[in-house]
């Protein structure tokens, strides 16, 4: 009983080992990925008579967000 | 801003079939006024951040106005739903062949939003033999364009001594490519086009980088504090009304030692 169970763990192990360092390997190499690259994002319109001159000639509705860049007074922070 | 929200790819998907506008709060006093129309907070002032999604002439709100989109739906997927719902409903036509670059209101505030999104700057410095018409319209196609779509934070000048703090630049009219730097007062020239640049090699360059660079993300708090530190002052446009943030501005600056928080008018230094 005693060396099937020990067998069944190392055969576990053997399989799980390896499995758990290629999950490693993907996870730190979709981590620099993420930050080698820039990801897409919305294309915002920063002054509003544009974004509503855009609406009025595309028919389109508008998504509307203000935001200060600032923190504190600290710049380079929303 | 609730970065959960608008940096979700359900979102972004949406958002292409509408037109976004990003303001940034107590920046512009005509901008302000519109903001004070769509959402004020219990006191009747200002609040620091605003959201809505809004019919095509603004005469409708099409969800509940708050702080940030969680005020009106639960989670980046029901607005995402939301979106694409509204959409339906309206027969967009298309950009044309005019788009409207998606650029910020002037380069002090380009470079600031820059950092703040981590996201690389791209400045047209235009003079009367290189009108900013004409880089717009060599900008505009790739700002909306699948590939480099809120990639990159525009904006423009006619004056390039407002690009003095910028690293390597000679002061020369074109389009620059600048890495903003922690605070978005300053920045590093990374890649200058001479206004005469064909659309196709501008466009092969700004698709290279973005792909080539990441998006900086920063530590909030180790940055404020920083910053504090360091001296580093954002003045904005018309004084902040929001009263959250002015009661924190006046503990931290007590507590740094710096003046009162004031913002500076229309015009002033």
């Amino acid at each position: 009983m005693k060396s099937i169970r020990s067998n069944l763990f190392n055969s576990t192990i053997g399989i799980k080992l390896p499995l758990c360092i290629a999950a490693l390997i993907l996870t730190t190499n979709c981590h620099a990925q993420s930050t080698s690259q820039i990801p897409s994002g919305i294309a915002w319109h920063g002054v509003l008579t544009d974004g509503l001159a855009d609406a009025k000639a595309t028919n389109r509705p508008i998504m509307l967000l203000s935001a200060a860049p600032q923190c504190a007074g600290v710049p380079g922070m929303w | 801003m609730d970065r959960s929200f608008l940096s979700n790819d359900q979102v972004i998907e949406a958002s292409r079939n509408f037109v976004c506008i990003r303001l940034a709060t107590y920046e512009d006093e005509a901008e302000a006024e519109f903001l004070r129309t769509v959402y004020v907070g219990r006191t009747g002032d200002l609040e620091n951040t605003v959201f809505v999604l809004m019919t095509p002439d603004t005469k409708e709100n099409l969800c509940r106005p708050g702080r940030s989109p969680n005020f009106a739906f639960r989670s980046p997927t029901s607005l995402a739903t939301e979106m694409n719902k509204i959409a339906k409903q309206y027969k967009a036509s298309e950009t044309g062949s005019n788009p409207i670059l998606p650029q910020l209101k002037d380069v002090r505030l380009g470079l600031n939003v820059s950092s703040c999104d981590g996201l690389p700057s791209v400045v047209c410095v235009a003079d009367d033999d290189n009108p900013a018409d004409f880089m717009h319209s060599l900008l505009a196609p790739m700002a909306y364009s699948k590939d480099l779509a809120g990639k990159f934070v525009y904006s423009t000048t006619s004056d390039s001594s407002m690009l003095e703090s910028v690293k390597n630049y000679n002061g020369q009219p074109g389009i620059l490519l600048i890495e903003p730097g922690e605070y978005g007062l300053d920045g590093q020239l990374v890649k200058f086009f001479s206004p005469s640049t064909k659309s196709e090699v501008l466009e092969k360059a700004l698709t290279e980088y973005a792909n080539a660079s990441g998006k900086v993300s920063k530590n909030h708090s180790l940055h404020v504090r920083t910053g504090m530190r360091e001296g580093k002052v954002w003045k904005t446009e018309i004084p902040i009304e929001d009263q959250g943030t002015l009661q924190a501005m006046q503990r931290t600056n007590r507590s740094s030692g710096r003046g009162a928080p004031g913002g500076r008018r229309p015009g002033g230094n």
